[in-house]
């Protein structure tokens, strides 16, 4: 029988401690740097807080729509200065309104429990396809107003961005805000190829989403 | 001495022998002498430098959410690349690259006019704000970068985020940014 060498008993076990204490100081250095929440940013153009020029214009194709979504307390107004979208959306016009009226309904929203509930909001479905159908008409147009009531809360106008930043690839199939929240999350937005020059000149093409209304500045409430 | 008592000592000697020798095996059996074993320990903290690491932000802007500071959630992909001049609107002050300026009441700036859209207290700091960074980057053959990252609290009001960006655009920003937390989904309850 062979005999165990006397000498492999005494091997000990690597000495942990000097790596514990690094790794120890490294926690607070890392947590400190740490950010659990992600910050992501909005952009928006400089606010013109002028009056805004309600006087109709006449040429449809040569003059900007000069579109503005105001969030009132009832709901959102789509108004222009370029164009009637009374006409152009096929909304009929009942008395004297300012603008195209896309009132409040209700829906199912998830509060931060997970839990269901029913409430009266904004009707952003209304709202996207008005916004798309605009798009369509007035394709060198880039920039949309928000306007709201003076007391509303900053939260709705970025969820009213939030919904006229992208183009839906399928938004026909919205019948809730979970339907278009659902395609949110997941990405589903029309993608398009954009051409742009390189650091060496050269053209290349580049796929990204197809923007909706995504140059968005602030007016001022009338 | 007779032969008993030599076998007497003997037989000591033999039992003391076997002792020791059961002595030191018992020494060896055993892996510490009441040390702590810090495997575990260290397994726990490893996991947790791990987690840490992966959430590492090296965001220029680092915001942290409180009481009265809560941004609103966005789906937004953009991430803050570059640092800016940052305009912090929460629920109980405005401040400017986290030095407070004003106090905010139910969404009213302290001292400043009803009907005025212009926040004087400010646009002195911001005035000052601009002219220190113009300073600093001309004496590093730098151009000025006139954007201005706002994070405002969620249930700030569209007239104090009116008179803030007004405010902001008369000290000669033209470039808005606005904070929020990514991950917000259209159909959360607001």
């Amino acid at each position: 029988m062979a005999r165990k060498s006397k000498y492999t008993e005494s091997v000990e076990d690597i000495n942990l401690i000097p790596i514990m204490n690094l790794v120890l100081c490294l926690i607070p250095l890392v947590l400190f740097k740490t950010q659990l929440v992600k910050i992501g940013m909005i952009n928006v153009s400089a606010p013109s807080f002028g009056p805004a020029s309600s006087k109709p214009k006449e040429e449809k194709d040569d003059k900007p729509l000069g579109l503005t979504v105001a969030l009132g307390k009832e709901g959102f107004i789509l108004s222009a200065t370029g164009a009637n979208l009374f006409e152009l959306l096929n909304v009929p016009q009942e008395g004297e309104v300012s603008g195209v009226k896309v009132p409040k309904k209700q829906d199912s929203f998830v509060n931060k429990d997970g839990s269901e509930r029913k409430a009266v909001d904004y009707d952003y479905i209304t709202l996207y396809r008005h916004l798309e159908k605009l798009r369509d008409m007035y394709k060198e147009e880039k920039l949309l107003t928000l306007v709201a009531d003076p007391d509303l809360e900053f939260k709705y106008l970025i969820r009213t961005m939030d919904v006229a930043r992208f183009r839906f690839a399928e938004p026909k199939s919205f019948k809730s805000i979970a339907d278009m929240s659902s395609a949110a999350d997941k990405y589903k937005y029309k993608k398009v190829t954009v051409e742009s020059t390189d650091d060496k000149g050269k053209t290349v093409e580049t796929k990204t989403y197809e923007p909706l209304w995504d140059q968005v500045t602030f007016g001022n409430a009338q | 001495m007779n032969n008993q008592q030599q076998q007497a000592q003997m037989q000591k000697w033999l039992e003391e022998q076997a002792k020791l020798k059961s002595r030191g095996r018992r020494k060896k059996a055993l892996p510490d002498d009441g040390g702590v074993t810090i495997n575990s320990l260290m397994d726990a903290v490893t996991i947790i430098l791990i987690f840490l690491l992966m959430n590492f932000s090296t965001d220029p802007m680092k915001v942290t959410p409180h009481e009265k500071l809560q941004l609103p959630t966005s789906n937004t992909q953009l991430s803050a690349r570059e640092k800016t001049v940052t305009l912090t609107v929460a629920a109980d002050q405005i401040l400017v690259n986290d030095v407070p300026v004003v106090n905010v009441k139910n969404n009213k700036v302290d001292g400043a006019e009803a009907d005025n859209l212009m926040i004087p207290q400010l646009k002195t700091h911001l005035d000052e704000v601009v002219k220190e960074a113009k300073a600093q980057n001309a004496s590093l053959g730098r151009t000025f970068k006139d954007i201005i990252t706002i994070i405002a609290h969620g249930e700030t009001n569209y007239r104090l985020i009116q008179s803030v960006i007004f405010t902001a655009g008369t000290a000669s920003f033209t470039k808005f940014k606005f904070a929020v937390v990514k991950g917000g989904q259209l159909k959360q309850a607001i």
